[in-house]
C-alpha cells in the first residue's frame, strides 16, 4: 500500500515519498498543487524536490535538480509523483465504493 | 439560467489547502489511537489501517454490549417466576447459569467432550445413589412389615 519511488544516484539509495508532514512543509514553502497545470516547468521540479523531504530532508536543492535532470522516463515519473502527492489525502477518505446511490463511471482512454 | 453549469453569480472558490484538511482530521485520528508522529510522518496508509482497526473494535464492543443485554434479559426471565403477583408458596427462580455462555472460543472439542462426560457421570452417580437409597428404604419397609406380621 505504501507508495514510494526508489532509485540510486552516485551510489546512494533514495526513497521518495510524501507524508502529511512533507505536504504541509511544501505548502508552507509556497507550493500549490493547483499551479501544476499552469506552470508545469516550475512546479514539477518543486514537486520532485518535495518528495525528498520525508526521507532525505537535508539533500541540497542543487543535487535534487541535478537528479531530476538526469532521471529517465519523466512522463511516467510525473504521473507517479502526482499519485504519491495525492496519497496522504486519499488515505483519509472513506472507501464508499460499495455504497448504493454512487454514480458509476468508466474511462475510455 | 437553464443549461448554465458554471453560474456567473458564484465567486471562484478558494484553493483547498491540504494542510488544513490534515490538521482538521488530525484530532479524529488521535482519538482512534494514532500518534501524532504516525499521522504526520508515518506511512499515509497507516490511517486506513487505524480506521479499519477502529471499525473492528466498534463492532466487537457492539457485540459485547449485546451479550450483556442477553445476560440481563436471561436473568430477568429466570427470576420472573417469583416476580409474578400472587405467586404460589415455594416457587423458586430458575438458577442463574453457573458459567458464561459457550461462545465456542474458550473450549476445544476435547474439553467439551470431557465436560459432557463428567456431567453425564454426575447424573448417573446421582441416579444410582437415589436407586440405592430407594432400595434400602424399601428393604427397611419390608423388614418392618415382616416383623409386624411375624410378631
Amino acid at each position: 500500500m505504501d507508495k514510494a519511488l526508489q532509485f540510486s544516484y552516485h551510489d546512494r539509495d533514495y526513497t521518495l515519498e510524501f507524508t502529511r508532514d512533507s505536504v504541509r512543509t511544501m505548502e508552507r514553502q509556497g507550493f500549490n498543487a493547483n499551479e501544476l497545470m499552469v506552470k508545469p516547468m516550475t512546479m514539477l521540479p518543486d514537486l520532485f524536490a518535495g518528495a525528498f523531504i520525508a526521507h532525505h530532508p537535508y539533500t541540497k536543492r542543487k543535487l535534487i535538480d541535478e537528479i531530476f535532470e538526469h532521471i529517465g522516463n519523466k512522463q511516467e515519473l510525473i504521473g507517479k509523483l502526482v499519485e504519491m502527492y495525492n496519497e496522504p489525502l486519499a488515505t483519509l477518505m472513506e472507501d464508499k465504493e460499495g455504497d448504493e446511490g454512487n454514480v458509476g463511471w468508466t474511462a475510455t482512454f | 439560467m437553464d443549461g448554465n453549469v458554471l453560474s456567473e453569480e458564484q465567486e471562484p472558490s478558494e484553493p483547498i489547502s491540504l494542510s488544513e484538511i490534515f490538521e482538521d482530521a488530525c484530532p479524529y485520528y488521535m482519538s482512534i489511537g494514532m500518534t501524532p508522529e504516525q499521522y504526520w510522518c508515518g506511512e499515509p496508509a497507516l490511517a486506513v489501517w487505524y480506521r479499519e482497526s477502529f471499525r473492528i473494535k466498534k463492532e466487537r464492543r457492539n457485540w459485547e454490549m449485546w451479550l450483556q443485554g442477553m445476560y440481563i434479559y436471561d436473568a430477568i426471565c429466570d427470576a420472573s417466576p417469583i416476580l409474578r403477583p400472587f405467586v404460589k408458596k415455594g416457587t423458586r427462580p430458575i438458577p442463574y447459569p453457573s458459567e458464561p455462555y459457550d461462545l465456542g472460543l474458550t473450549k476445544s472439542p476435547e474439553e467439551k467432550r470431557e465436560k459432557q462426560n463428567s456431567e453425564d457421570k454426575k447424573v448417573m452417580d446421582e441416579a444410582r445413589m437415589r436407586m440405592e437409597n430407594l432400595m434400602v428404604s424399601m428393604a427397611n419397609k419390608l423388614k418392618g412389615k415382616g416383623g409386624n406380621t411375624n410378631g
